[in-house]
């Protein structure tokens, strides 16, 4: 719960410590798993990140794709332009994907896919990233799917 | 057990503090009627939203209240906030929270009950000007003196030592000088020394490890640790164990201080206000308060004078108590008789502002039907105190000069001679400023 405090305050590096402890007790709650994703990528440890990402992509993509910006008080936003501004300004451009790709998920799949794509492209043999981009290319094709036959049956 | 809820909401609802509550995600489920009234929403508009997005107070990011407790283990009593209401007001608050546990012990939730204290600032504000200081009324010498100091401070990290008597108002000095001084806006906890039991003292205020202690469950920081960067305020210093005068006193030599069962030293940047009601040279001399430590915190030393050394006060003071309770009861009483006030003018005192505070209440709740307080609403030690002993003060606008004057006659045990050489005028002249006054001899 504190740890849910210090994300909600944008303390992220305060959260990480609470949080990793929680999934220590609890390691298939889903909602620490989501939150921790950001905390890492804002404190620049990205395949940490990756790695949870990773997981819970393959477990349950909706968990983070269906995520409300605003309702959910979600900080990817704000992230997001810190993020771009340091690609712009010439940081490791493959972290800098791997951490839009990752935050887009939570915002926007189709921007989501242009950074891994982005990212694969720098390292195409990279297996977790070509994994994560089937699993978003496929759900973005099931709920389009869905989405179609929901207008005609409208 | 739905009619059980029904019911908690009802008592809920009819309390006269709001209350709130909210989820492990901090997302309010219950809002009770009183949170409607101070905040100007509406149970349906705030239930599931963050509070954060509701209260939009100041210390939401920092000092989350809820947070607070889960940090250290404690609930918090009259933390002060401010949030913005409905309508886009601040409304300055006093609030007390807890977090919610179910059987296994774990945080699920918290609870916020907050009343609105605006009211009462508004009074601050009503009064004089040049007589509150930060919440502190005084038109007195002695007491503008200790204003000038506290400016004349503001920018200093010393620790200081207020001494006085109970019921002077040392606490309230404190957060004067915590308001002006450049940690205003770092947290500012408060620890009366002398409510712990020796033993749990230390592990209060430096904190405990898991299995310290037979009841230490879990790791948790002590009173230093989240004061860091902010002020601690020890009252009634000299009643700490020796022990842990020792500890508090490397904490301000070195700035560092293990938790109670650990060897780790930590380090704390905290600046120290502590104040005794005891005499200090005789704490000194019984080996009650340690001379280092003495030292130490006797940086900046500040006397808060008993109310019998300014009675040019009580008038001031009178009229904010008046105005307190007139919101607080919801009663117009807005004035005291002359021969009222001539009591209280005489009237020694023991007990300080604290003991003029209860007869000013006691007066105001036995006055019904006017807006005036009478002598014989006073307590009886007040009421019947003799009016052919010393004074007599028949006007309203001489009562400041008659307070002052009394003070130094009652310094110098009635002996005019003293007085008049303390004024700088011949003893006629103090015999016919007497007599101006109303003041009669004794």
């Amino acid at each position: 719960m504190l740890g849910n405090q210090y994300f909600m305050a944008r303390n992220f590096k305060a959260a990480i410590p609470v949080f990793e402890n929680a999934l220590l007790k609890d390691p298939q709650n889903k909602a620490i798993q989501k939150k921790l994703i950001i905390c890492y990528l804002t404190s620049d440890s990205y395949f940490r990140a990756l790695n949870l990402f990773h997981s819970l992509v393959k477990e349950d993509i909706e968990f983070i794709a269906n995520t409300n910006v605003e309702l959910d008080d979600c900080p990817c936003p704000e992230i997001i332009e810190k993020t771009k501004s340091r690609l712009s300004f010439g940081e490791n451009s493959f972290e800098m994907n791997l951490s839009l790709g990752m935050l887009w998920l939570y915002c926007d799949i189709n921007n989501s896919i242009l950074y891994f794509k982005e990212a694969l492209d720098q390292e195409p043999q990279n297996p977790v990233i070509k994994e994560i981009l089937e699993i978003e290319l496929f759900y973005k094709s099931k709920t389009n799917m869905i989405q179609k036959s929901e207008a005609i049956h409208d | 057990m739905a009619e059980k809820n029904s019911n908690s909401e009802e008592i809920l609802d009819s309390l006269g503090e709001g209350l709130f509550t909210v989820d492990k995600n901090f997302r309010i489920n219950f809002f009770n009627r009183a949170a409607e009234e101070i905040t100007g929403y509406k149970r349906e508009e705030v239930i599931s939203k963050f509070c954060k997005n509701v209260f939009k107070a100041d210390l939401c990011a920092s000092k989350c209240p809820i947070a607070l407790v889960l940090e250290s283990g404690n609930s918090i009593f009259d933390y002060e906030s401010c949030i913005v209401n409905k309508q886009g007001e601040r409304i300055v608050l006093k609030l007390n929270s807890a977090v919610l546990k179910n059987g296994a012990g774990e945080p699920v939730g918290g609870v916020v009950s907050f009343r609105n204290i605006s009211d009462s600032k508004i009074i601050k504000d009503s009064i004089k000007g040049s007589s509150i200081f930060h919440g502190v009324i005084g038109h007195s010498k002695l007491m503008k003196e200790i204003f000038t100091l506290i400016e004349e401070i503001s920018d200093s990290n010393a620790a200081i030592l207020i001494q006085g008597e109970s019921g002077t108002g040392k606490e309230m000095i404190a957060n004067a000088i915590q308001k002006t001084s450049l940690r205003r806006d770092k947290p500012f906890i408060k620890v009366n020394c002398s409510v712990f039991p020796e033993n749990l003292l230390a592990s209060e205020l430096f904190g405990h490890v898991k299995g310290a202690f037979t009841d230490a469950v879990k790791d948790r920081p002590g009173r230093f640790e989240i004061a860091d960067e902010g002020t601690i305020f020890l009252d009634e210093v000299a009643e700490m164990p020796l022990q842990t005068q020792i500890q508090l006193l490397r904490v301000l030599q070195e700035g560092t201080f293990e938790r109670v069962g650990e060897s780790i030293s930590r380090k704390t940047d905290v600046r120290v206000i502590a104040a005794t009601n005891l005499n200090i040279n005789e704490a000194l001399t019984k080996g009650k308060l340690r001379e280092d430590l003495y030292y130490r915190l006797n940086v900046i030393p500040i006397h808060v004078p008993p109310l019998r050394e300014r009675k040019e006060d009580i008038p001031f003071l009178v009229q904010y108590f008046l105005q307190k309770y007139s919101v607080i009861y919801k009663k117009e009483i807005n004035e005291i008789s002359d021969e009222a006030v001539d009591k209280l003018i005489r009237y020694h005192w023991p007990g300080n502002v604290r003991e003029l505070e209860n007869v000013i209440e006691f007066a105001f709740v036995r006055t019904v039907n006017s807006t005036v307080i009478t002598e014989n609403k006073l307590p009886v030690q007040i009421k019947d105190l003799s009016s052919s002993s010393s004074v007599k003060v028949n006007h309203s606008l001489r009562r400041e000069s008659a307070a002052q004057l009394l003070v130094l006659l009652e310094k110098h045990h009635w002996n005019k001679s003293k007085v008049a050489d303390e004024l700088g005028i011949g003893r006629t002249t103090l015999w016919r400023k007497m007599k101006s006054l109303g003041i009669e001899d004794k």
